[in-house]
């Protein structure tokens, strides 16, 4: 699997930080993992939020393109950062909690993009397994925004199910 | 999907996807201007 050489910083706030550039998106990528991100609510959530850390992807532009382009060396090297943090020492049953960005009203365009690399890559091997959820939120009379949230967890995680089980209630519970 | 719609009085859950969104945006704002920064750095060659 093809990925790109990536740079590996821990920010001051512990917030671990692995950027890369493509070449041919002209796009500098960051794949982000905060630990603390969520703790206010890992009392209710203990299984799903006790090893619980926040999984943040930005793309940014360095240069104008003419149109649309597209690197799979991208989604591989994501994924391997993924698979790269979920092998640290400690890590072994972390829960990696996706939020995709709804600031600019794209987020439905991002799940639909990473379920589609989710299922491309192999080179999550048996890292994850996978739950996502649409979230409908009022803003005003008749009208919605979606939220999209998931987790990624190794299919060996002791606790999976109480994990499932605590995602998939999470909304009744906060 | 799974597929959830939020009641317009669920403030609880309301406000936690106001913060959670909040958070995030503060944290592309961070994360893009540290790379700014040491773009900046690098074209000046004060950082190799």
């Amino acid at each position: 699997m093809d990925f790109y050489s990536y740079h590996h910083e821990i920010l001051e706030d512990g917030v671990r930080q692995y950027t890369f550039y493509s070449n041919i998106t002209k796009r500098i990528y960051s794949v982000s993992f905060d630990s603390s991100f969520y703790a206010e609510f890992s009392e209710i959530f203990p299984h799903l939020l006790s090893n619980g850390h926040s999984i943040a992807v930005f793309s940014f532009a360095t240069e104008e393109l003419d149109g649309a382009s597209q690197d799979d060396k991208v989604k591989n090297t994501i994924f391997q950062v993924i698979l790269t943090e979920s092998r640290l020492p400690g890590n072994e049953n972390t829960v990696f909690i996706y939020h995709c960005d709804p600031t600019d009203d794209r987020q439905k365009a991002r799940n639909v993009l990473f379920e589609k690399w989710f299922q491309e890559t192999t080179n999550h091997q048996n890292l994850i397994v996978k739950s996502g959820i649409e979230v409908d939120i009022p803003v005003k009379e008749g009208e919605n925004i979606p939220h999209y949230l998931g987790y990624l967890t190794s299919a060996n995680n002791p606790n999976a199910e109480q994990i499932s089980r605590e995602f998939n209630s999470f909304l009744y519970m906060i | 999907m799974k597929k959830v719609t939020i009641s317009p009085t669920d403030a609880k859950a309301i406000a936690f996807f106001e913060k959670i969104t909040k958070k995030k945006e503060e944290l592309r704002k961070k994360i893009e201007s540290r790379l700014t920064e040491t773009t900046l750095l690098k074209q000046q060659n004060v950082v190799n």
